[in-house]
């Protein structure tokens, strides 16, 4: 399971790039972050993510009445997510770049020799 | 609350029902909270509908509450909080004047009743003429002023400690002692108002006093009950 600490300044930019891909329903996106390999995460911290994708005009929601209960929202990206999904992208990699540079060029945290 | 929100609240209010035990106490606890924090009223009716959706899922797949909100549910509550519209400063300003002006109301209707009952009951005993005059005393302005003080005051602490997950033994101790200490002040305030502010400052005629208590209180009823219909009748 990945630490939430870790998830915490990426998570936004992964809801974006799962609701670039189509159109969704916030339960799907916890399934979808799941089958992806993040584990389980909570709707109560993706709900407030998104909220806040939306307040930020990054995503658009639209309302569909469902039989079982309340009306569920879909969300869709707009082209003010699709920038910063853009800017995500390229920040993650240099991030990850230099990570894994790191990993690479020192010594490895448990001691043994990098071959 | 205008139609968009009253319609909004009575699709709601026919889903939450749908959520049981720990889930129905979440989402009060949740909504109370957001309420208190002066969040508008159709961005709560909106957090709500999305929030008893998440919990309905939840609850049909027999997961509990912490692990459907993540564990912290007064964090939760703050997050949304930090995304959610505040109301403008006009409207909350009128919602607080509109409390303030309940809150006189009533505090100088009960005092008007209590002086008029308590004349009633001299004038019966003593078959003395009914002085059809209202004395206000400075013990009176004083009392009414300290216990509108004291409700704003309950108001803010309610504003700067929300409530969210089960009532401890501990909080409900301590919300008793509270009730208690508050009313141990009004009784003891009124005594002393009695006592050390006896002098009448203001005397107003007692039928035309009672007429607007009358109007004012038919008023409030008659909103009251048009909201309710409204909110019902979606």
């Amino acid at each position: 399971m990945i630490p939430s600490q870790l998830l915490k300044g990426t998570l936004e930019g992964c809801l974006l790039e799962i609701i670039r891909r189509r159109e969704i329903y916030g339960y799907e996106i916890s399934q979808e972050l799941a089958r992806c390999g993040f584990g389980p995460i909570s709707d109560g911290t993706i709900y407030p993510l998104l909220m806040r994708l939306e307040k930020n005009g990054c995503i658009a929601a639209t309302y569909r009445s469902s039989a079982a209960g309340p009306r569920r929202k879909y969300y869709t990206i707009t082209p003010a997510g699709e920038a910063q999904l853009r800017q995500f992208c390229a920040s993650w990699g240099e991030l990850s770049a230099a990570v894994q540079g790191l990993f690479e060029k020192e010594e490895p945290c448990n001691g043994q020799e990098n071959r | 609350m205008d139609r968009k929100t009253a319609e909004l609240n009575h699709l709601n209010n026919e889903t939450d029902a749908l959520l049981q035990g720990d889930y129905q106490r979440a989402i009060t606890d949740i909504v109370c909270f957001l309420r208190l924090k002066n969040v508008d009223d159709y961005q709560v009716e909106v957090i709500r509908n999305d929030v008893t959706d998440l919990l309905l899922r939840s609850q049909e797949q027999g997961r509990s509450v912490e692990e459907a909100l993540g564990g912290d549910i007064r964090g939760f509550c703050d997050t949304l909080l930090e995304n959610a519209g505040k109301k403008s400063f006009g409207a909350a300003a009128l919602e607080n004047l509109q409390s303030a002006l309940i809150c006189l109301m009533v505090l100088t209707g009960l005092s008007f009743l209590a002086s008029t009952v308590e004349k009633a009951v001299i004038c019966l005993r003593t078959g003395t003429a009914f002085d059809w005059q209202w004395d206000i005393t400075a013990g009176d302005v004083a009392t009414w002023l300290v216990l509108s003080a004291a409700v704003f005051g309950i108001l803010y602490i309610a504003l700067s400690s929300p409530s969210t997950g089960k009532p401890t033994r501990r909080r409900k101790g301590e919300a008793l002692a509270f009730g208690v200490g508050v009313t141990g002040g009004c009784l003891l305030l009124a005594w002393l108002s009695a006592s050390y502010l006896p002098d009448t400052v203001l005397r107003l005629p007692a039928v035309p006093a009672g007429a607007v208590y009358l109007l004012a209180g038919a008023v409030f009823l008659i909103r009251r009950l048009v909201r309710k219909r409204r909110s019902a009748g979606g």
